[in-house]
């Protein structure tokens, strides 16, 4: 046998494992086969998860393993004569084998993912292409800043717990959309406004001398000293 | 994106890029050095000159604006590209007659065989499926990630609206700036924030980094090889996802990875110029995140392990040529550490405080699984490690480049080393739903030159 075939036999084994392994699956998990293919391609492409509860890659590992025991038990045992059939070369072949099914897998996941993503968007200004949460806070920073053009310091009057997500996710996304109206104290200049943002009955949160210059939705508004300006 | 954006991002990019090129065509005149990889380490070059001299006009607080930002590095890209010139014009060797900075040492490469044309074929049109899918996600998405709006890009938006750093009252005064400060010139060129636009800098680092590996792996094999590896790079989906997002991590890839391929291509080519350059981009490093400083440290073992190695410099020669990485490395990595101590801002974010405590060695099962669970089972690095763990088994030592190999080992271990280390005698979190993972990518491109340079064949003339 040429050198260069050492692939098929690997090929093989790995298709044979693979397709033991999808049916022992569907069958213990009473997974119907057309929806375990659907999850197998949609799954491939998850990335920045450390756990591996939810993706293809314990299997598609195990399937690599079974096929090296098997490779080195034939190579042991029916392929010990066959001189071109060396360990190294079959080896290499289940890992090229079985990396080219996750590379298609991925392929398919990440074109899912890039669809989904492509549709979503399809001609959305870019403050609409934000999820839902972020998208309010989006928003309702724009309308402080239209409101209250320029350079301000205001402090910040919130229900949300600030010490954890999403309470804390919620307050950053808010100062980075806010400025340069700041709301983290970085030019350590005295507030002149005050933004009332996811409290409840916001209005009574209005400090003392403050003035609302604008509401947004039922829990947020935006309050400046002094009277409003024009 | 409008043609006047167009252009104004062109312009943004270019300063830089021709800084970093006259600077290599420089250090480098002794090589003939190839367009495409020269940009590519251009462009991290560039960008760090950039955002050192940010630094500077922030600690003499001089306000950014195009002005102040611009002028200066135009005149130091006019200086540095007559010098290069003129360099050039006496150098009595024509570009043909000197040797090239990317050409293989072991003989000429394997000849690439038909049947396999294929294959090429199909390597290519994967990575530009990636390229694709990495230039229109990151150019269509805005800043939306965690790091990105409560640090990075906040800051940036900082710089860019009120041209100071307030002395670095800033969240998480600790952190370097070298990402806010490229995004804020972005932003001044720009003339407005654009929250899509100034991510412009991740899927470009993502490029050079992926142009600079071909071409590393390319001088050790041939252009089939070369490609492999880019596509075993690529099948990272964590990889190829932070090309995307705006955050640190994939511009530390770029420039940790990028100083030990100049390191080791020193050490192919005994070019000082090469170990200066390297020694640039390990400061650089320091300045786009906390774990450059820990990284400046692998590199000196890095390079102290090859000049021992080194059997036909005097000790005179060595000392020489680590004070040549040694000292404009740790100038860059010094120069903010001492403005952080002028401050008096802790200079590692106060991460990092030893835990004397026996209850830590109960870490240590935790930390291996975390590890095992990451590297092996996470979908966040394909089959990578694993394909690296059985390479090794069974191709270490039938090689042909052995002591590249050797390097990359050590280089790799010494990463693993110390983030196996660290959280075993800190409290640093171990099991963060992305910490682990943002870390190891810093390092993982190692992975894949290891995986090309085991498999690549030995007799292959």
């Amino acid at each position: 046998m040429k050198k260069n075939y050492v692939f098929i036999p690997c090929f093989l084994i790995i298709s044979v494992v693979s397709a033991i392994i999808f049916f022992i699956t569907a069958l213990t998990q009473n997974i119907p086969l057309k929806a375990l293919l659907f999850r197998l391609a949609t799954n491939s492409y998850q990335p920045n998860y450390n756990s591996f509860s939810n993706n293809n890659y314990f299997y598609i590992s195990l399937i690599m393993l079974l096929s090296i025991i098997i490779v080195y038990t034939l190579k042991m045992s029916v392929w010990r004569r066959q001189q071109a059939l060396d360990l190294p070369s079959l080896l290499s072949g289940v890992l090229i084998g079985t990396l080219l099914i996750t590379m298609v897998l991925q392929t398919i996941g990440q074109t899912y993912y890039f669809t989904h993503e492509f549709q979503w968007i399809d001609g959305k200004k870019i403050a609409d292409r934000y999820p839902g949460a972020l998208k309010e806070i989006v928003d309702f920073a724009g309308f402080c800043k239209k409101k209250w053009p320029g350079k301000h310091s205001c402090q910040l009057i919130t229900d949300l717990d600030m010490s954890r997500d999403p309470g804390m996710f919620f307050h950053r996304t808010l100062a980075y959309h806010l400025y340069p109206i700041d709301i983290r104290d970085i030019r350590r200049s005295p507030a002149d406004c005050a933004i009332v943002f996811i409290a409840e009955n916001p209005l009574s949160r209005v400090p003392k001398g403050y003035d609302v210059i604008g509401s947004w939705g039922k829990k947020n508004l935006l309050a400046i000293k002094g009277p409003p300006q024009p | 994106m409008t043609s006047s954006e167009g252009l104004n991002l062109l312009v943004s990019l270019l300063l830089p890029l021709s800084i970093g090129y006259a600077l290599v065509v420089l250090l480098c005149r002794r090589l003939s050095i190839d367009l495409l990889p020269s940009l590519a380490i251009s462009y991290g070059l560039g960008m760090g000159i950039l955002s050192q001299w940010m630094l500077l006009l922030g600690m003499a607080q001089i306000p950014f604006n195009l002005m102040t930002i611009g002028i200066p590095l135009t005149l130091v890209a006019i200086l540095f590209s007559s010098l290069a010139l003129t360099k050039l014009k006496r150098n009595p060797l024509s570009a043909d007659a000197k040797p090239s900075l990317w050409a293989a040492d072991a003989g000429p490469s394997a000849s690439l065989r038909q049947p396999y044309a294929i294959a090429d074929l199909l390597m290519s049109a994967y990575i530009l499926y990636n390229v694709i899918f990495v230039l229109w996600r990151s150019l269509n998405i805005p800043i939306e990630s965690w790091d990105a709006v409560a640090t990075t890009a906040f800051k940036a938006k900082v710089f860019f609206f009120d041209g100071s750093i307030h002395r670095l009252n800033l969240p998480h005064a600790s952190y370097p700036l070298h990402i806010p400060f490229t995004e804020a010139w972005i932003a001044f060129n720009l003339g407005t924030w654009h929250e899509i636009l100034v991510k412009i800098i991740f899927p470009i680092a993502f490029l050079s980094y992926g142009v600079l590996q071909y071409f590393y792996l390319k001088s050790l094999t041939n252009h089939r090889w070369a490609l492999g590896g880019l596509c075993l790079l690529i099948s990272s989906n964590f990889l190829v996802y932070h090309a995307t997002i705006a955050y640190r991590d994939l511009t530390m890839m770029y420039y940790n990875c990028t100083t030990i391929i100049l390191m080791l291509l020193w050490n192919r080519k005994k070019e000082d110029g090469l170990l200066i350059l390297a020694s640039l981009f390990a400061g650089f490093t320091t300045f786009v995140k906390l774990e450059g400083t820990g990284y400046l440290a692998n590199y000196t073992l890095l390079l102290l392990f090859i000049l021992w190695k080194e059997k036909t410099l005097r000790l005179g020669s060595k000392i020489e040529k680590f004070l040549k990485f040694a000292l404009p490395s740790y100038g860059i990595c010094l120069l903010y550490q001492g403005y952080k101590f002028s401050l008096n801002i802790a200079a590692l974010h106060g991460r990092l405080k030893p835990v004397i405590n026996p209850d830590q060695l109960l870490r240590v099962p935790v930390i291996f699984r975390e590890f095992a669970s990451n590297l092996f089972l996470s979908g966040n690095w394909s089959l990578i490690w694993f394909l690296l763990l059985i390479s090794f088994v069974i191709h270490f030592s039938k090689t042909r480049h052995q002591y590249e190999i050797k390097l990359l080992s050590l280089a790799l271990a010494i990463f693993f080393g110390v983030y196996l280390i660290i959280p075993i005698i800190t409290s640093t979190l171990i099991d963060h739903p992305t910490l682990l993972s943002r870390v190891l990518l810093h390092f993982f491109p190692i992975t894949t030159w290891l995986i090309v340079l085991l498999h690549y064949p030995k007799n292959t003339f």
